[in-house]
């Protein structure tokens, strides 16, 4: 079908179409200013979950470490800046609290995570984001049990909201991918191909593991803290597991490598989401479907099927 | 001054006892091969040594150093660096990428990052040297299976360590191959401790300062290349014992009739990219013993998997009494007439021998019963009940060997059924495998064991680089023609 | 207090017999087929909700007890064999699926259901107490504990003398082995998928008059099946039997005694096991 088009023209639109489509991306991202409203409500709710996505992304397709306790660094870092704002502290020091204790979590579990491999860490890491929701479900003194957390008097307006979760989204997109360019990122790739392999050049891949964890954490944690802000309540329920999965969902239907398909599953996800909850209220129903037919059918991901579709067949994976 | 000490190590796999009390003294600059039949304890003693492994007893020293029970990437960074068996390198990585991280793991620049990863002198440098400067942007996944040995050896010395392991470097190579890397590794900086496993005894000899000679867990000589070549006990271990051959026959087609029971048309087998097997054409009758003889690494165990199904089968034909095997699962295999005695006798972790046995014997008819397999094993009578991973590696071997008669096969297939037994042991698996000819069992063995396979088979296939290369009956098995093809 | 005491004891027993049943079925599902089904707490709930509408229609527990089980591991072996067989040696892939599922059955059941809490009464036969004395005690937690106890024994003795209970262990322990010797390992591994989702769907029948029926409560199972097994060592029945005891027991207690902190105190225990010995306090290491 393309046998028209000079070969050499082909080869510039092969090479040009990685940047076009993460522009395209953004520009999704940034469409919804226009009209406002519930699609921008839903825009900034993609851009947060979309920080956690990536981070999931970093630590599933680039660390090969499985996690589905995601949700509890979300919890974490909402309740964090929620608490935070309640006694009285600045929104500035509330958002940086909200990380720290993320990743305190993340370095005192993964202590104990990473002396297990494999299906075993996947497991310890529901077991442990499960612990933090019943906590969060049981401490009604400080997280006001079950009826969650208000927020208010925060005073930011939806587009500088918008902006910011954008903003901190393109950061970290950019950020870790260079990250995953440095000899840490790329010996953290290494441990994911062949463990055994690294340790014998002199690598304690379990330290590696760990700052890549404690990462995610903090990365997520701040997500966690931009949806509290954005929603201006925190529910313990979002804490669930369902949550963790449907991080899994975004992270697995965009793609697990590269960043840009989790950042851009988060958004298809969020909106696809919206849509079907007019019709039903079983959110499992949805969100276990979509991970059984993604595990399924999609297995590398939207994303670089996009990226072969419209690079004319064969692509750059 | 010495680089590298063992003292008194000793390692056991539940009843196996891989090292015992093992000593080795290496002194800086030194070359030194480690060699030894199959299961001798080589690679258990390079793990021991490298940390993979805690010892049971003893202590290991690394340039006056002492590093038992640390964590390998301890011992690495202690200088001692290390090649694997199977070729071990970050395939989705670019090659010059693959070294390079060595190099930053051992100047401890692993840890940065907010640079991008580089290249600098030092690792062009080790690429020129094992001479893959031209490949350095291609992935590590899809080099050949000999520059992936070539790289694994680049991200060795690019670490610059004090103590290099080298852990079967030539096998599974093509001539061609074998010859660069061979070139590759007698290059290598003379400042650098050398330990080298390898079956290829005429290159470990040609490499080597000293040699240490390691059978069923224990040093049995040491010197230099040509007292061990001389040495009578090394020879006997090296070409073998377990029975002197016999006169050949009257009958030059030994008891065997002419039916065919097993054909191999052009097999091609491997494993993921890589080819192991390439166009395999054997036949075995019924009523025979044949031998398949070949050095490490030539594919023995690969074309025994394949024929029983547990490797994939990539091309060509395998017929079990006439009907085409196909890509029929193992456990169908097994139903059709075949049973493995495997490579490491693969006891089930849980089962006592009893249990081992009654689960080969289920749904199995035929003059091979649980009682009359204990009778000829009357040694698995008196340990029925003791868990089959406790066994002494003889005990195993005839579990092993039970439970594939339990089948009763019309082939049975063995792969190295002497691997890492003492010569007592050796002696009485052979015995078993005559005993099993004059029952009139059909049996493909795999075998190292150069004397002992000759003195039970009626025929002799021998295998290298993925195909037969030789044929014919034990007595035309001459030293030359043994030599040329095994290096014995 | 003794009495109290004892009480709490036999309660936190009979719960861990519960725990027992679905870390049974978890642990050899993981042994065999190699897959962390994490379904495992919707079966469970499939079992109870099935079991309430079961018991109902035909007027009988027993029956139900029977019979629910059966189409409970009827439905895990469709799940294996359409769902996951697909997808063989890909670890990640295969728990995805399998919390997927759970989420699917789970809303499935809160969609007719409802999301109301159910509390189910036990059958006729085993309603009341049961005097000893001064002491007086519910019969039907004493009919969990009983029959939690039998069922570890006869599930021992399945795994040590039955040709099938054989095969389990070879498959568990070498897979490619054990088909050398003429074992199927994806029909063992089929079956072992129906056993163990059965058990599940027994544990729920079983534990519905214990424990209210309640959305979340799959979730709440599975997880308490899985610190049972990190616990007690994933792969062997005896780990599953003693890390369920305990779990029980430090859950009883902790309710009695720090009602707050009862389920930090297991996760405490579970962090403890972790950093003391990886594989679990009977388990092997898995490589």
């Amino acid at each position: 079908m393309m046998a028209w088009i000079p070969q050499k023209a082909l080869k510039e639109w092969r090479r040009g179409l990685p940047w076009l489509m993460r522009g395209g991306l953004w520009l999704l991202f940034l469409a919804p200013l226009l009209v406002q409203g519930y699609t921008l409500y839903l825009a900034t709710e993609a851009a947060l979950f979309g920080l956690a996505a990536v981070a999931l992304s970093f630590l599933l397709g680039h660390g090969g470490i499985p996690s589905l306790g995601q949700a509890a660094f979300l919890g974490l870092g909402a309740y964090a800046v929620g608490l935070s704002l309640k006694a009285g502290l600045p929104l500035a020091l509330g958002l940086l609290v909200a990380p720290a204790v993320a990743a305190l979590y993340a370095l005192l579990t993964g202590l104990l995570l990473f002396r297990t491999h494999g299906i075993f860490v996947l497991m310890l890491t529901l077991a442990f984001g499960q612990m933090v929701y019943s906590v969060a479900h049981k401490w009604n003194a400080v997280t006001g049990g079950d009826d969650g957390l208000s927020l208010q008097g925060t005073g930011l307006s939806p587009t500088l909201l918008h902006l910011g979760a954008l903003g901190l989204l393109v950061l970290a997109v950019a950020g870790l991918r260079l990250l995953l360019q440095s000899p840490y990122g790329k010996t953290l790739e290494a441990i994911r191909q062949n463990e055994e392999k690294v340790r014998s050049l002199g690598v304690p891949a379990f330290y590696y593991k760990l700052w890549a964890y404690v990462l995610t954490g903090a990365l997520t944690g701040l997500a966690g803290a931009g949806v509290a802000l954005h929603r201006t309540f925190v529910s313990p329920h979002d804490l669930f597991w369902l949550t963790s999965a449907t991080l899994m969902v975004m992270v697995l239907l965009g793609g697990s490598r590269g960043l840009f398909g989790a950042a851009f599953g988060a958004l298809l996800y969020t909106f696809v989401q919206a849509w079907v909850s007019s019709f039903t209220e079983l959110w499992g129903l949805f969100v276990g479907g979509l991970l059984i037919l993604t595990v399924l059918f999609a297995r590398e991901g939207l994303w670089p099927l996009l990226e072969r579709k419209l690079g004319g067949g064969r692509g750059s994976a | 001054m010495e680089a590298l000490r063992v003292e008194k190590v000793s390692k056991a796999f539940g009843g196996i006892l891989a090292l015992t009390g093992i000593h080795l003294s290496v002194q800086r600059g030194e070359r030194r091969a480690v060699i030894g039949p199959n299961g001798a304890g080589k690679s258990t003693l390079f793990k021991v040594i490298s940390g993979e492994l805690k010892p049971d007893q003893g202590r290991v020293f690394l340039g006056g150093r002492e590093v038992t029970g640390l964590p390998q990437e301890r011992v690495a960074r202690l200088g001692l660096g290390r090649t694997f068996q199977r070729s071990s390198v970050l395939p989705e990585l670019a090659v010059w990428e693959n070294v390079a991280l060595a190099r930053q793991a051992a100047t401890g620049q692993s840890r940065v990052f907010h640079q991008p990863l580089a290249t600098d002198a030092r690792v062009e440098e080790v690429l020129e040297q094992v001479g893959l400067s031209g490949r350095a942007e291609d992935p590590a996944g899809a080099l050949s299976h000999g520059e992936k040995r070539q790289l694994e050896i680049a991200m060795a010395l690019v670490q610059d360590p004090q103590v290099l392991l080298l852990d079967e470097p030539l096998a599974g190579l093509s001539g061609a191959e074998r010859e660069r890397i061979g070139q590759l590794i007698l290059g290598l900086d003379p400042g650098i401790t050398v330990l080298l496993v390898e079956h290829d005894l005429e290159y470990a000899l040609r490499f080597a300062h000293r040699v240490t000679v390691l059978h069923y867990g224990q040093v049995v000589a040491e010197g230099d290349p040509e007292a061990v070549r001389e040495n009578p006990e090394v020879q006997e271990i090296y070409v073998g014992s377990g029975g002197a051959l016999e006169a050949p026959p009257e009958d030059a087609s030994g008891g065997a009739g002419q039916e065919t029971v097993l054909e191999v048309e052009g097999l091609v087998a491997g494993y993921g990219g890589m080819r192991v097997l390439n166009g395999v054409h054997l036949r075995v009758r019924r009523g025979e013993v044949v031998a398949l003889l070949g050095r490490n690494g030539m594919g023995k165990t690969t074309l025994l998997c394949t024929l029983m199904g547990l490797v994939p089968l990539k091309g060509g034909e395998v017929r079990l009494a006439g009907k085409p095997l196909g890509h029929l699962a193992a456990h169908r295999r097994a139903e059709l007439g075949l049973a493995l005695v495997p490579q490491g006798r693969r006891m089930f972790d849980g089962l006592n021998v009893e249990e081992e046995l009654r689960l080969a014997a289920w749904g199995s008819r035929g003059p091979w019963t649980v009682e009359r397999v204990l009778e000829v094993f009357p040694r698995l009578a008196e340990r029925r009940k003791s868990p089959s991973k406790a066994l002494s590696g003889g005990e195993q071997q005839m579990v092993a060997i039970a439970r594939a008669l339990l089948r009763n096969p019309s082939l049975l297939l063995m792969d190295e059924p002497t691997e890492g037994l003492s010569p007592l042991m050796v002696r009485q698996v052979a015995e078993v495998v005559r005993t099993l000819k004059r029952e009139g069992e059909t049996v493909l063995l795999a075998e190292q064991n150069v004397q002992m396979a000759l003195s039970v088979a009626d025929r002799v296939y021998i295998l290298e680089h993925g195909g037969i290369v030789w044929e014919g009956s034990p007595w035309e098995a001459t030293e030359a023609v043994l030599h040329r093809y095994l290096g014995v | 207090m003794a009495l109290l005491l004892l009480t709490q004891l036999l309660n936190s027993l009979a719960f861990a017999m519960l725990l027992f049943l679905l870390a049974l079925g978890l642990s050899l599902i993981f042994g065999v087929a190699r897959v962390v089904n994490l379904a495992h707490g919707a079966f469970y709930m499939l079992g109870a909700y099935l079991g309430l509408v079961l018991t109902n229609a035909l007027g009988n527990f027993w029956l139900a007890l029977l019979l629910v089980p059966l189409g409970v591991g009827l439905l895990g072996v469709a799940v294996e064999r359409f769902l996951l067989r697909g997808l063989h040696g890909r670890e990640l892939e295969q728990v995805l699926l399998t919390i997927g599922l759970g989420f699917v059955i789970a809303d499935l059941l809160r969609g007719v259901f409802g999301a109301a809490i159910r509390s189910v009464p036990p059958p006729p036969e085993l309603s009341g107490p049961l005097f000893l004395g001064a002491f007086l005690y519910p019969k039907y937690p004493l009919f969990v504990l009983g029959l939690g106890v039998a069922l570890f024994l006869a599930v021992r003795l399945v795994l040590a003398r039955t040709p099938f209970g054989i095969q389990v262990r070879a498959v568990t322990a070498d897979p490619d082995m054990a088909s050398a010797l003429a074992v199927p390992p994806a029909r063992v591994s089929l079956l072992t998928f129906g056993v163990g989702t059965a058990l599940a769907g027994l544990g729920g029948v079983v534990g519905a008059p214990l424990i209210a029926l309640a959305p979340g409560l799959d979730a709440q199972m599975t997880l308490f099946a899985l610190i049972v097994v990190v616990i007690g060592g994933l792969g062997r029945i005896e780990g599953a039997f003693w890390g369920a005891l305990l779990v029980g027991v430090v859950d009883g207690f902790g309710r009695l005694f720090l009602p707050q902190a009862a389920m930090f105190l297991i996760f405490a225990l579970m962090a403890l096991v972790l950093a003391l010995k990886p594989e679990g306090l009977l388990g092997r290491r898995v490589a």
